[in-house]
């Protein structure tokens, strides 16, 4: 024992000396510089969207006894993922009460009813629970529209019910890209994964990347979005170097980055959420890999940059299929419902809450295009919403195609470089090529 | 193979570095199972308490314009002080009433694990879901080079305390009097009572042991990797387990042996297979060593036993 000790000591004290007598050597870079997020276009010259700011504060009339027209909403309100659910909630509900107050829908049109919006907490996204819900929205015969579900999983989950009895849902979150392959009453106010990562990779490639790692946290959404990443940047010619996954749950990166470190990517792509995309990026900076870092709309959150720290989280671009308030240019329509959404709550409107502001404002002008919301019906809902063309939302200008899904018009993926720390808005993928 | 011709003296060294963490969490769980024969899955738990204590007075030290050495060195005090007490009250109020009623191994088992989902729901309503960032403190990029192997400050600093601490474990349990009350109470409870050794104080340091341990590597943990949360002591606290089980739990040398080669086979295996694959790898590894070895590499016979 007492030899063992020795050694132990022997190994502690060479191991003390090693450290002092180190030479520092360079950090050893990686990443031709000629492929960096500096290079998407409008970078560097801050460029805004151009929206223009279309709100009126109407004066709010009290008025007797409206008939009450009721709109569902349904999502994880409490569980684990609520903090990306309360944002949907808080928009659909700001919408709703908007038109309560000033009397009309977005487009103009009087109301002469009562909006309400009906919140039921599908906890934890099951999707076991998610079924009772939707008979108790089909068996509200005041409901005539639902927004929700929040994730794929509940989402995929609900429908053959909705259909049976013509109930609109429309999504403002769920980008899993089978859900429109089963033909319902189903729309999305997004755009599926597979479209998002083609689009990345456009991106990508336009900046002249031509080496990259694809890692995911072996999870559906971010292995799809991996997937369609990685098969867009071969077909536009980049190599795949390393392709590989880390559970979600790991903190200790170490196992990967010496893998990234010796094939020396230009790129370092993350399928998954912002906390791992985090821990990746601060240990991949630490050890001197400074290749461009992107990731999909599991990283729009200012939390990437604040768990990274602002020295590591540079050459970074994040994308989202969706407009954030927070991060968008003043002046803009989601700036604008930014300061509402704060003036009512008090906090930051997140993502996904101007997609679930505009699937509301779509119910309610179907409600108001049905004689002020008098002669509402089921099916006049979902036969203004398969009609729309064009509708003016916050985060796009929105046309359904007959599955449900976006028209490709209407496509538009946003691009987000972290810029002095923080995210920011630069505009569609289509924009940012340069 | 660039995993074990050109990456490896990377992989060694982020091997070691990975190994000596999870050797710090081993300990604590094969002191315990040393001296009560128990798994402790609290343990992971504990951990979580050192990643958070150390984060919280590293967070006031660097707001307060503290020097960041400085604030990492006295850092150790608050995380390895919160999880001793947390691993001492754990005790206290989760085992040993067990204890003191003669309950049966179940019922120690899923108290256990009721107390980890407590600990960790605990922390989540107090800090929430989201995890926590480390402000930095000491820069660990620097690069130095011994050789041709390429070694981070990081990896430094995480070897030596964790060489450090356990020289001083081994010399405590091998050399004091309480030590020796902990080897006893290890070999046979029962006559070690009737020797005139106080049991509960004994399985009292025993706990504060692992807990001090266990806070180390929790600050080591966060200020390596860079973050914290309620959840953050799931993975470490499965790969400590295994490796005390690799090294043959209840074995403290076991413990350091079964959390280097636990390390090192992680990242040689993750390099050569795909990272998807290291556990696929790791577990492979136990399973092949517990069919020639079913009592870990050192047994709990040979070598110095807690």
């Amino acid at each position: 024992m007492r030899k063992s000790t020795k050694v132990f000591a022997v190994l502690a004290i060479l191991a003390t000396i090693a450290a002092g007598c180190a030479k520092k050597t360079p950090g050893t870079s990686t990443g031709a510089a000629s492929c960096t997020a500096n290079k998407l276009k409008g970078f560097a010259a801050g460029a805004s969207m151009n929206h223009s700011a279309t709100f009126t504060a109407a004066g709010y009339t009290a008025q007797a006894a409206k008939p009450v027209v009721e709109l569902g909403m349904f999502g994880d309100l409490t569980g684990v993922n609520s903090a990306l659910v309360t944002p949907i909630r808080n928009a659909a509900q700001l919408a709703v009460d908007q038109a309560n107050a000033s009397g009309m829908a977005s487009d103009g049109t009087a109301l002469s009813v009562k909006l309400q919006l009906v919140v039921k907490d599908n906890k934890d996204a099951a999707a076991a629970t998610a079924p009772p819900i939707e008979q108790s929205f089909i068996d509200n015969s005041k409901v005539v529209g639902v927004i929700g579900g929040a994730f794929s999983g509940e989402t995929e989950a609900v429908g053959g019910k909705f259909a049976a009895a013509g109930l609109t849902h429309i999504s403002a979150s769920a980008t899993a890209t089978s859900i429109t392959t089963h033909g319902w009453p189903f729309f999305r106010t997004v755009v599926p994964d597979s479209v998002q990562g083609a689009k990345m990779a456009d991106v990508i490639s336009s900046l002249g990347c031509k080496k990259a790692a694809v890692i995911d946290d072996k999870e559906p959404y971010g292995k799809g979005l991996a997937d369609a990443v990685a098969a867009e940047l071969t077909a536009k010619g980049a190599t795949v170097a390393v392709r590989q996954a880390q559970d979600a749950k790991t903190t200790d990166f170490s196992t990967l980055i010496d893998t990234i470190s010796a094939q020396k990517p230009d790129i370092v792509f993350w399928g998954g959420y912002y906390g791992p995309a985090a821990l990746l990026l601060k240990q991949m900076r630490e050890r001197g890999i400074n290749s461009l870092f992107t990731c999909g709309d599991g990283c729009a959150d200012k939390q990437l940059v604040t768990l990274a720290g602002t020295t590591a989280a540079t050459n970074v671009f994040v994308t989202c299929p969706c407009t954030i308030p927070l991060f968008a240019p003043a002046g803009s329509k989601a700036a604008t419902l930014e300061t509402a959404y704060k003036a009512k709550y008090g906090i930051d409107a997140l993502i996904y809450s101007s997609e679930a502001y505009d699937a509301a404002n779509m119910f309610i002008a179907a409600i108001a295009h049905s004689g002020g919301g008098t002669s509402v019906t089921r099916k006049s809902v979902l036969d203004f919403v398969k009609a729309l063309n064009n509708f003016p939302g916050v985060s796009r200008n929105y046309t359904f195609q007959s599955n449900g899904e976006l028209a490709t018009s209407s496509q538009t993926i946003n691009v987000y470089p972290v810029k002095s720390g923080s995210l920011e808005l630069l505009g569609t993928t289509d924009q940012a090529i340069s | 193979m660039h995993c074990i011709t050109t990456d490896l003296p990377f992989r060694l060294a982020d091997g070691i570095a990975s190994g000596a963490i999870i050797a710090l969490i081993a300990l604590g769980y094969t002191l315990v199972y040393g001296v009560l024969q128990l798994i402790n899955f609290a343990h992971s738990e504990i951990f979580m308490f050192g990643a958070l204590f150390g984060l919280l007075f590293i967070r006031f030290g660097v707001d307060h314009g503290i020097p960041g050495p400085i604030v990492l060195v006295i850092a150790f005090i608050p995380a390895m002080l919160a999880s001793g007490v947390a691993a001492v009250l754990l005790e206290r109020l989760a085992y040993r009433p067990l204890r003191r009623r003669g309950a049966p191994r179940l019922a120690y088992l899923i108290c256990a694990i009721g107390a980890s989902l407590f600990l960790q729901q605990v922390v989540r309503v107090w800090r929430g879901s989201n995890p926590e960032g480390f402000p930095t403190t000491v820069t660990p990029a620097p690069v130095f080079t011994i050789g041709n192997v390429v070694i981070e400050r990081r990896q430094l600093i995480v070897v030596i305390v964790a060489i450090v601490m356990m020289i001083g474990l081994d010399l405590f349990v091998n050399r004091t009097r309480t030590g020796r009350g902990i080897r006893a109470v290890a070999q046979d409870p029962e006559t070690a009572g009737l020797m005139g050794v106080n049991i509960d104080r004994v399985v009292s340091v025993t706990f504060l042991l692992g807990g001090l341990m266990g806070g180390a590597a929790g600050l080591l943990f966060g200020y390596s990797f860079g973050q914290t949360s309620f959840s953050i002591g799931f993975t470490p606290g499965i790969q400590a387990f295994t490796a005390a089980v690799l090294g043959g739990i209840g074995n403290v040398r076991g413990a350091l042996l079964g959390g280097l080669a636990l390390g090192l086979v992680q990242n040689i295996s993750g390099g050569c297979f795909g990272s998807q694959w290291q556990d696929v790898a790791t577990f492979v590894i136990l399973v092949l060593v517990l069919m020639f070895r079913p009592t870990g590499i050192l047994s709990r016979s040979v070598g110095g036993t807690v």
